[in-house]
């Protein structure tokens, strides 16, 4: 917005002459007057009182009853004297008009008021328009371009830049290989700024677009620092990787997670076909677009950026788990119940000791985050520098996360030509905890652990004290913290480095070249050490490393046009793009290494060398055609052929189609009177996307060499054997999706309004069908099978407003309608059970017309109060269940055949939210703005398995205090279950819905409170200077027994699995922000 | 660009070029076997699955964390568990692999010589799956060909006799390619015409066919045959592997990688297995997954030898607190504190005398699958069920001889003989996986559970004489139910 639209003023004069008028105005603002002190009124009295007003309102105002013209330029206000005196003369005026860049606007359509005298300007954006009279007022007009109105007051050259269209419309998008006016878009595309999203607190992006967008949604996968999001755009069209394409400045990246927030500039998500069509094989889950700040002509003076913030991180919850007195009560009891012992560890408790693990490993964990950039340019050259620190600590320990991110950028243009570069730097280094321990890894040995173990044992090995006798096989939490115990590091390294060029070959038509070569590096090291831990034990130490490379190269050719000729407009664009991608593996272990070398050299035994590569390539031939009518009708098609090497050869190519039109109703007559209506389009479109998500060399069959057969004498017999069942006829995932949809602008950009309905379908899904064991087959070849769909609606609503100068406020509302319905399988028969739990029953099925990875479970009724309830509870005279005792849970029996078993599973629900939601609310009073976040989701559910293995008492672990509400006779309302260490009823079977919870769940994502300093006194020399206190998770409100109720499994089956996910935390933060 | 598309797997060699030299068939052939062996992935001599044969008898009890094995022994399974799981699918990857090579050589033209040797161990091993398939699931579909074809894949069950006369026609073929081998290291761990004719016996013994029982194995008493019980201990240590006794063992070697946790089939893989750690007590590193039973040890202590001794298969395979007890190169008293002086540890297929403690989880001691014991025994059932006593009176002798036992002096009606026989049985096979099989076929398992263990016994139904069929089988094949009760 230019600085004249943007000012606002307060004046409240009485009396005044107009001298003192423009005085008040020239001391309130940046503006100045020029005119001509004969041609003016010295002596005439104006009062004014106006509250927020432009400059233009002011003027109106001012001089509503007057002769006098004004003349806006800039900052200048120009008065003029309509009934001057000059001569009536007739003149020729001529001039260039340009851009708001400078660039010449061809077309412009220049024509003297009140006559049908005009002219267009041409390719030079020079114009001449003869017989005009000196007084004379030109107005000059340019679709998509503000109509200015200039008198003449005599010059014979007028040079205009014209601005293009204000109230929001002007805005631009970014769409793939180009940008568009969001007026001008056809199809469904979210936009974040910076500003909304909070980036200077948030260290990932995809937790700080949690409820940004509507169709956008963001779940975590664990709170562990440097975890990442997994974004799910208008919901799970596919059973394989289900997340969207990011392009980060035009980049192809496979995650976001490792870009700094502070050099983002902003976001832009594709998400309906139409919209992402261009990037065809790789956009059916939705294109996330970046694009990272840039320098600006600052005429060659630099601004320097610096921000920092620390903070301490808090678990989000504890679990309130027994302490050793009640966990050697149900324990014991249970056991005793089932004629055994009761547990040596949990006996004479007097002598052991009482610990209570989830204080010991878990705690406030420090975090801070350092970035300087250094931003600027001349007309001609830009350039944008940053760099960025963040380290995390993990809020349980040993599971710290630090972050290095650089950013060079710079940009070079003149006349037909312009270069430049990109180059993104990252490195991370995780210390990731013992995820491979089973029993739910670090956290689940944490909440598992008995409090009697003790922390440290000098008998033992390591030192660590450790379970024995009957208790469950699991490492002391505290010892994996110590690296002379274990110890392991993932280094990543990301180098992006982009080169482009782009030559204007005629006007209008430009054609530009990207070379983008990309490396990441992985380095990931595990060291055990000699410890003993009981069960857990390991006599010598260990090292392993393996070094994955990816190794890229990216080739983007395109052509694009870009022409108007009257009302018409043209942009076009053709492409031609490769990608190799080559991935290498090496892996290298040993043991028995001198005590604090981690060298596989030092490795003295067991020294073991693996390493494999796979290569894939993608070609691809692109074209979009944009054309809008006078602004009002809008149409967009779109062509990508992608040929890719994951098919085999005629297999191999993929047409992705797309077509949408738009529609500027508030441009048609009819609607210019309805004021408040700014702008109003209607979109319709419909595309086709594809998936090729899967393994390299799916197609074709190998032979498995290394089924090897000891011959006795030391050495092996040499095996081998084509043992991978695989599809040849294995082909493109399609997804067609239809979208219509209207964008609102109303009250002078106060209230904006996007709504869409969707219905996204995809065929032919890439599938990994379990075939019978009886086959043979060793795994479950893909195949091309079965349909999803997705329908929805979704809107976002949000109103902006300036109440007085100091203080204005924004409120958005965002939600999200979504079904998923599985259409079609191999056949209706077909099932994948999925959801399996570590004790192998599974919980999810997909099936047609159900959810993917709904949940299908056993029902219960509660607890057996007394025989005769059991009795009862029988088919043709023979018990239900036979083992059951007064206590144990009952299970119905849903098929009616008399015995309880897998077919007795029920549909009890989705993973999927049915609506989820966003409010985003801003407010600022002078220097201080504040900004509050909320999201939620709601109709999902979640199989709490934290909360099955934590109360399941059949085994030596620690258990939730819950477990003491167990049923006696005298207790007959209780929550658990009579205790039985062997669970001959099977009370504790996953699959029952006794742990199925509902996932609703309303958060305060974050409040963040900023202060600007004035920048005055000693501060004189920062453009700014701003401060701010941040709460992010503050408050979650959710009957989720659980520690998140965000989490999402990984595996598409079995979405809504909970099983010992990393929780989340709050973190508390200051912050500070200087730009100089 | 889109020449730059046709890119082939740098890391394996592509189908096209397999199955063409005679070291690709014999390359092909070794992996059948690795099917038999995985410890982890549902090789029936594997770790997991030597549990689930030993885990469902009265012998053996299990820690309640051994996921899914335990469930198994306390007869709480359902048809998810996945060690099950990966019994049923590995039998049908042999079976796949057999078919496979069986196809394929049929194309080609080496010599009849190769062919045969080829041939002979294929089927040997087919017939080697479908006996245990036919005696852990009793009705399978039976797969002679080998396809990719997912139409092909819906297979009706066949019945268990069905699937027996499989196993055995498999065996008759390969007991006609088959060499005698009577120096086992010669040819360590193949099967031999011995092999062929042993199993089928066993096959036949657990069909009740006594006839054919006998006929099958009698022969293998007499030359060319030359096999004969050695020193008990023998059979279960390393340093005695293709011993004379020997009838058909997989190998368990150093040799091969560091693998120990993966399905056994890439390079890295080790050719040992983790049974001794898994057994052995805390107190020598082990992981005490599993202790024997009351009620074998009070079998164990029925009868004493010529010496006074305990007899000495008590004593190689349990370890206890008994006069000069020695448990890992150790005295039994000095390994244990005296609150566990009356614990009882196996020995049997562990390291207990060559090691000090069971440090990795790797052990190299072969799996005796047949021993020519088992033939005696069963040519001893077979001849007592066709009423020639003496005969069975005879066979057991050797037993007892070798335990240096008395000859046996009790009844000679078919009863005595019979609870002689079970006796015997349930010593000299402990804890290798035959008696759950014999209880069933017996129909002794509900009370032989009851005397051990109340609880299990309540557990135990009728369903359980045989594993479910696996979810994923029953889920995926159209044609196949779930066998009853599961």
């Amino acid at each position: 917005r230019t600085y004249s639209q943007s000012t606002k003023l307060n004046l409240n004069l009485k009396d005044a002459s107009i001298i003192q008028v423009f005085d008040e105005i020239e001391r309130l603002s940046d503006f100045g007057f020029f005119f001509k002190s004969d041609q003016i009124d010295l002596n005439k009295r104006y009062s004014v009182e106006l509250k927020n007003a432009n400059i233009d309102e002011v003027m109106k105002e001012v001089l509503k009853d007057e002769r006098y013209t004004y003349h806006i330029i800039d900052r200048n206000i120009v008065i003029s004297n309509s009934q001057s005196l000059l001569p009536q003369k007739k003149i020729s005026v001529s001039g260039k008009v340009t851009d708001n860049t400078g660039a010449p606007l061809p077309g412009v359509t220049i024509v003297e008021q009140g006559t049908t005298n005009g002219t267009i300007t041409d390719f030079d954006g020079n114009y001449t328009i003869g017989n005009v009279p000196a007084n004379g007022v030109l107005v000059f007009s340019f679709v998509g371009m503000r109509t200015q109105e200039v008198s003449v007051g005599g010059q014979v050259i007028i040079n205009l830049s014209m601005e293009e269209e204000s109230i929001g419309l002007e805005e631009v998008v970014a769409i793939g290989y180009g940008t568009q006016k969001k007026s001008d878009l056809t199809g469904s595309v979210s936009n974040v700024s910076t500003e909304e999203l909070s980036t200077q607190s948030n260290t990932n992006i995809g937790q700080a677009l949690q409820g940004k967008m509507a169709g956008v949604e963001i779940v975590s996968s664990g709170g562990a620092p440097g975890a990442g999001s997994r974004i799910m755009i208008r919901g799970i069209g596919t059973l394989n990787n289900s997340s969207p394409l990011y392009i980060i400045d035009g980049i192809y990246m496979g995650s976001m997670d490792f870009i700094n927030p502070n050099d983002i500039e902003s976001i832009n998500v594709l998400k309906d076909a139409s919209a992402s069509a261009i990037y065809g094989s790789r956009a059916a889950n939705g294109v996330v677009i970046i694009t990272t700040k840039s320098g600006e002509n600052s005429k060659g003076v630099p601004t320097f950026n610096f921000s920092a913030n620390m903070g301490i991180a808090t678990p989000a919850k504890y679990l309130d788990l027994l302490d050793a007195n009640g966990v050697a009560e149900v324990v014991n009891l249970a056991r005793t119940n089932s004629g055994l012992a009761p547990l040596e560890m949990l006996t004479d408790l007097e002598s052991k000791e009482n610990n209570d693990w989830q204080d010991i490993m878990m705690g406030p964990a420090f975090r801070h985050n350092y970035n300087l950039s250094l931003s600027g340019g001349t007309e001609n050259f830009k350039y944008y520098s940053g760099l960025g620190y963040l380290g995390e600590d993990g809020i349980i320990k040993g599971t710290d996360y630090e972050r290095v991110n650089g950013q060079f950028k710079t940009s070079y243009q003149k006349g037909w030509f312009s270069a430049g570069n990109n180059i993104l730097l990252n490195y991370e280094n995780t210390k990731p905890s013992i995820a491979s321990y089973p029993r739910g890894g670090l956290y689940g040995s944490v909440l598992q652990a008995l409090p009697t173990m003790s922390l440290y044992d000098e008998n033992n090995l390591g030192g660590y004290g450790s379970n024995y006798g009957d208790a469950m096989n699991l490492v002391n939490p505290l010892a994996t913290t110590d690296p002379y115990i274990y110890d392991a590091y993932r280094h990543a390294w990301n180098i992006y480095a982009k080169i482009w060029a782009q030559a204007e070959i005629v006007k209008g038509l430009k054609y530009k070249i990207d070379v983008t070569p990309s490396v990441n590096v992985r380095d990931n090291m595990t060291y055990s050490g000699k410890y003993d831990m009981g069960q857990a034990s390991s006599i010598k130490n260990s090292v392993s490393r393996n070094q994955p490379m990816t190794q890229s190269l990216l080739v983007e050719n395109t052509l694009n046009f870009d022409k108007t000729f009257g009302d018409h407009k043209i942009t076009a664009l053709v492409g031609y793009t490769y990608q190799n991608t080559k991935y290498r593996y090496l892996f290298g272990s040993g043991s028995t290494l001198p005590t604090g070398l981690l060298e596989l050299d030092a490795a003295t035994l067991d020294r073991m060398v693996t390493g494999n590569s796979v290569e894939s390539a993608l070609a691809s031939v692109l074209s979009r055609v944009f054309y809008s009518y006078k602004n009002k009708l809008l149409l967009t098609a779109t062509l990508r052929r992608d040929a890719s090497s994951k098919f085999a050869k005629d297999k191999r190519v993929g047409n992705f189609p797309s077509f949408s039109v738009g529609y500027n109703i508030a441009e048609e007559q009819f609607l210019s009177d309805v004021e408040w209506l700014d702008a109003l389009k209607i979109r319709g479109g419909y595309g086709e996307l594809g998936n090729q998500e899967i393994g390299d060399y799916k197609y074709t069959s190998t032979v498995k060499t290394g089924i090897n057969y000891a011959d006795g004498d030391g050495g092996v017999h040499q095996g081998a054997f084509p043992r991978e069942f695989v599809n040849p006829i294995v082909e493109w995932e399609k997804t067609s999706m239809m979208n219509v949809g209207f964008d609102l602008t109303a009250f002078r950009g106060k209230l904006t309004t996007t709504v869409d309905l969707y219905n996204k379908l995809t065929d032919d899904i890439l599938l990994t069908v379990p075939i019978p064991y009886s086959s043979g087959g060793t795994n479950d070849p893909i195949q091309n099978i079965g349909q999803i769909s997705n329908k929805g609606l979704e809107f976002a609503i949000s109103w902006r407003d300036d109440i007085t100068n100091d203080l204005n406020y924004s409120v958005s509302f965002n939600g999200n309608f979504i079904k998923n319905n599985v259409e079609k399988l191999v056949s209706e028969d077909q099932v994948i059970n999925s959801g399996q739990s570590f004790r192998g029953s599974y919980t999810t099925k997909t099936l047609e017309n159900y959810p993917i990875g709904g949940f299908w479970l056993l029902a219960t009724d509660g607890l057996f109060p007394d025989q005769v309830a059991i009795d009862a509870h029988s088919k043709e005279g023979s018990l239900i269940q036979p083992q059951a005792v007064p206590g144990d849970v009952k299970f119905i029996d849903a098929n009616d055949d008399g015995v309880i078993s897998d077919d007795d599973r029920i549909y009890m629900g989705s993973p999927f939210p049915k609506f989820s939601f966003g409010l985003n609310n801003h407010v600022a009073y002078k220097d201080f703005d504040l900004r509050v976040d909320v999201q939620g989701v709601f109709g999902n559910k979640i199989l709490n398995d934290t909360r099955n293995v934590l109360t399941t008492v059949v085994n030596g672990t620690n258990y939730l205090s819950s477990t003491l509400d167990y049923w006696t006779e005298n207790n007959k309302d209780a929550s658990q279950p009579y205790l039985r260490y062997d669970d001959p009823n099977g009370n504790y079977r996953t699959n029952s819905d006794r742990y199925l919870e509902k996932g609703d769940y309303v958060r305060v994502r974050s409040i963040q409170l900023g202060y600007n300093l004035p920048t005055r006194g000693f501060l004189n020399k920062f453009s700014r200077f701003r401060t701010y206190i941040s709460l992010e998770n503050p408050f979650t409100f959710t009957k989720y027994k659980g520690v998140s109720p965000d989490y999402n499994s990984f595996n598409s089956y079995s979405r809504g699995n909970d099983y010992f996910a990393y929780p989340a935390s709050k973190i508390y933060m200051i912050g500070i922000n200087v730009t100089y | 660009c889109e020449d730059n598309l046709d890119l082939t797997n740098p890391n394996q060699i592509t189908t096209d070029t397999f199955f063409q030299t005679e070291t690709d068939f014999e390359q092909a052939l070794i992996s059948a076997y690795v099917s038999a062996k995985s410890g982890l992935a549902g090789g029936y001599t594997g770790t997991r699955c030597v549990m689930l044969r030993i885990g469902r008898s009265d012998e053996i009890e299990f820690r309640n964390d051994i996921g899914g094995i335990y469930q198994v022994s306390r007869f709480t399974n359902d048809p998810d568990n996945k060690w099950v799981a990966f019994m049923f699918s590995q039998c049908y990857r042999g079976i796949y692999r057999c078919n496979l090579i069986e196809e394929k050589l049929e194309e080609k033209e080496f010599s009849q010589e190769f062919k045969n040797k080829i041939l002979g161990e294929a089927y040997f091993l087919r017939g080697f799956y479908y006996h245990i398939l036919a005696r852990e699931f009793k009705d399978v579909p039976i797969r002679l060909e080998a396809s990719q074809d997912p139409t092909t894949f819906p297979l009706a069950k066949s019945p268990q006799s069905e699937v027996y006369a499989q196993a055995l026609a498999d065996l008759k073929k390969a007991e006609d390619l088959l060499p005698v081998i009577t120096d086992a290291a010669s040819a360590k761990g193949k099967p031999s015409k011995g092999s062929a004719k042993a199993l089928a016996g066993q096959i036949y013994i657990e069909m009740n066919d006594w006839d054919n029982a006998k006929t099958q194995l009698e022969p293998l008493t007499k030359a060319p045959y030359d096999y004969e019980l050695v020193e008990y201990g023998w059979n279960f240590d390393e340093a005695h592997e293709y011993n004379k006794e020997s009838v058909f063992e997989i190998i368990f070697d150093m040799s091969g990688g560091t693998n120990k946790w993966g399905d056994g089939e890439d390079v890295n893989a080790t050719q040992s297995n983790t049974i001794a750690k898994e057994y052995a007590a805390a107190e020598v590193g082990g992981w005490f997954e599993a202790v024997p039973t009351q009620v074998l040890m009070d079998e164990f202590w029925k009868e004493k030898d010529l010496d006074e001794n305990f007899d000495i298969r008590a004593r190689m395979t349990v370890a206890w607190n008994y006069p000069g007890c020695m448990y890992y190169l150790k005295p039994f008293t000095e390994v244990f504190a005296p609150e566990k002086h009356d614990s009882y540890w196996f020995t049997k297929y562990q390291n207990a005398y060559t090691r000090e403690k069971e440090l990795d989880p790797m052990s190299a001691i072969n799996e005796r699958y047949i021993r020519y014991a088992h033939v005696i025994c069963n040519l001893a059932e077979a001849e007592l069920e066709l009423g020639n006593a003496d005969e069975a009176i005879g066979y057991l002798n050797q037993i007892r001889q070798r335990a240096n036992l008395a000859e046996y002096s009790g009844g000679t009606d078919k009863e005595s003989l019979k609870a002689e026989l079970i006796h015997q049985k349930y010593i000299e096979f402990a804890k290798e996986g035959v008696r759950f099989y014999d209880l069933r076929r017996w129909g002794m398992l509900e009370e032989a559970l009851q005397k051990q263990d109340p609880v299990r016994a309540q557990n135990f139904s009728e369903k359980h004489l045989y594993f479910p069929i696996p979810n994923k089988e029953v889920q995926n094949n159209p044609l196949l139910e779930q066998s009853t009760g599961w």
